[in-house]
């Protein structure tokens, strides 16, 4: 089955990529070495997609059943729309390159199920408010318990190093609980993988996206939340994580990125301060639309090509 | 397992040798002050006087020290950021008193006998402003909440010498004393009065650190 290979290539980028949402504030700061960031986040990857990864691929079978090598094309195409929207360094989410090349697929296979990517669609824009309603409940819950401890200067920041480790790798199972799916969601029609290798494959190919490229990105795009101070970083990265993981439980694959703009944006709210300018919020826009939609035609040209 | 990590416990007990070290030089500085106004300007005062430096010169390379090991990533960078900060704040403190010691020193003034009560007084309530600053130094390690209350008496302190300051340079100024030794009096008071000044500045940073850990 030589087709997975698109969907390792796919699970490796996701990886990469999104080690930054669950430790890049840990990490950049460099309060944790990469390398214990790096082994807790591919364990928990691992374990959020063997243990809740099914309910997303069931998502996409129901979206669209797929042949194998049709699989392979939706696997090929996000990857590369991924590839090539990093390269050109546009946002990009995963989920929306997959799901843009599963319409594709769909409609060009006469297979598709409008309802399911009503559901999904609806799931994105819940994605941002939900990392921004968590953010702003927990900001004060969090808050209050903290304050009842009466730390000193050390405790404080010792607590803080702690939650956030603690967080990064509730967030690491989220996350391969979540997008899993989106790697090898498609190869689990008749005759491919069982669910159980899917999620096995699936969430090997992030844990090593994670070990092998999650560095480079951490160390930039971890800066970003860096610029929040630690208690607000573990606030975001705690709502990003439960959101993604509600969502992994209700099976759509969501962007942990959007998530995690949604919870700067709550974290702004509450503090009275403007976190999120006009082109973050622009960003997102463009990752609804924007990313599926390129996957969409690549799909739609690769397909007419064969 | 002990909460907090081995880097924390390097710099905090660094830390408590650096404030140590800052006492000691308060301290003389005090003793130093009060033989100079008994005794004037001694051999045994210019002794205490190189003795206040040496502690100063030590409190400093401790703080450069401790420094080094923050910027080595001991502590998260918002509560590096803070400590650093702290430390500047609280070091220009020993600063002050050893300024005031080398100036006391090099001026060697003849005090006229009805100023020296009011300029022990002067040392006394500056060196109390030190104590305070210090008590809140260790309650925030311990507290960070109390220090809020704490505070306060430190800029009680401050306006306190400010109000002796005025009034010792107003009677320097109404003396028959030549303009000259005036204008070396009045420095000599100020520089005294620049203890409190800092350990009050210090005090704001504190609330500052103590504040932003409320949540």
């Amino acid at each position: 089955m030589w087709q997975i290979v698109s969907a390792v290539f796919l699970g490796w980028s996701l990886g990469a990529n999104h080690t930054a949402n669950v430790f890049g504030t840990a990490v950049a700061s460099r309060m944790i070495r990469f390398w214990t960031a790096a082994i807790v986040c591919a364990v928990f990857v691992l374990l959020g997609a063997l243990l809740q990864g099914q309910a997303g691929m069931a998502t996409y079978r129901a979206m669209a059943g797929v042949s194998l090598n049709a699989a392979f094309l939706v696997a090929l195409c996000s990857a590369l729309t991924i590839t090539l929207m990093t390269y050109l360094k546009f946002p990009v989410s995963v989920s929306q390159a997959v799901v843009g090349s599963l319409v594709s697929i769909g409609l060009l296979e006469g297979n598709f199920h409008w309802e399911v990517l009503v559901k999904v669609v609806i799931c994105w824009v819940g994605t941002p408010l939900g990392g921004m309603i968590f953010a702003i409940i927990l900001y004060f819950l969090v808050g209050k318990f903290m304050n009842g401890l009466s730390l000193n200067l050390f405790q404080h920041d010792r607590y803080l190093r702690w939650c956030l480790m603690v967080v990064g790798g509730y967030g690491a199972y989220a996350l391969g609980a979540n997008n899993v799916a989106n790697v090898t969601g498609t190869f689990t029609g008749p005759g491919m993988l069982t669910p159980f290798q899917a999620c096995l494959i699936g969430g090997l190919s992030i844990g090593f996206g994670v070990l092998t490229y999650g560095k480079k990105v951490i160390m930039t795009v971890g800066k970003e939340i860096v610029r929040l101070d630690g208690y607000t970083a573990f606030i975001v990265i705690l709502a990003e994580a439960i959101t993604v993981h509600i969502y992994a439980g209700i099976g759509v694959p969501v962007s942990t990125s959007q998530a995690v703009v949604g919870g700067v944006m709550g974290i702004g709210l509450v503090k009275g301060v403007s976190t999120v300018n006009l082109k973050r919020l622009y960003q997102v826009f463009y990752a609804w639309v924007g990313t599926p939609a390129i996957s969409f035609f690549l799909l739609y040209l690769m397909f007419s090509r064969v | 397992m002990t909460i907090f990590s081995k880097k924390q416990i390097e710099v905090k007990q660094m830390i408590d040798t650096y404030l140590d070290k800052v006492d000691s030089c308060i301290r003389q500085f005090r003793d130093s002050m009060m033989r100079f106004l008994v005794n004037g300007c001694t051999r045994e005062f210019i002794w205490d006087v190189e003795k206040a430096h040496k502690f100063e010169s030590e409190a400093d390379d401790l703080r450069r020290k401790i420094q080094m090991t923050l910027y080595g990533k001991a502590l998260l960078p918002d509560s590096r950021g803070d400590l650093l900060t702290l430390l500047e704040f609280y070091d220009r403190i020993p600063s002050a008193a050893e300024d005031a010691l080398f100036l006391t020193r090099i001026l060697c003034l003849d005090i006229p006998d009805d100023l020296l009560e009011d300029l022990e007084k002067l040392v006394e309530i500056n060196v109390e402003a030190y104590r305070l600053i210090r008590e809140c130094m260790n309650t925030l390690f311990e507290n960070p909440h109390e220090t809020l209350y704490q505070t306060r008496g430190v800029d009680a302190k401050e306006s306190e010498s400010d109000r002796l300051e005025r009034s010792i340079i107003e009677r320097v100024f109404k003396s028959d004393m030549a303009t000259g030794k005036m204008m070396l009096l009045k420095e000599l008071v100020q520089t005294i009065g620049q203890i409190s000044n800092r350990a009050e500045n210090t005090a704001d940073r504190i609330s500052i650190v103590a504040i932003k850990r409320q949540i």
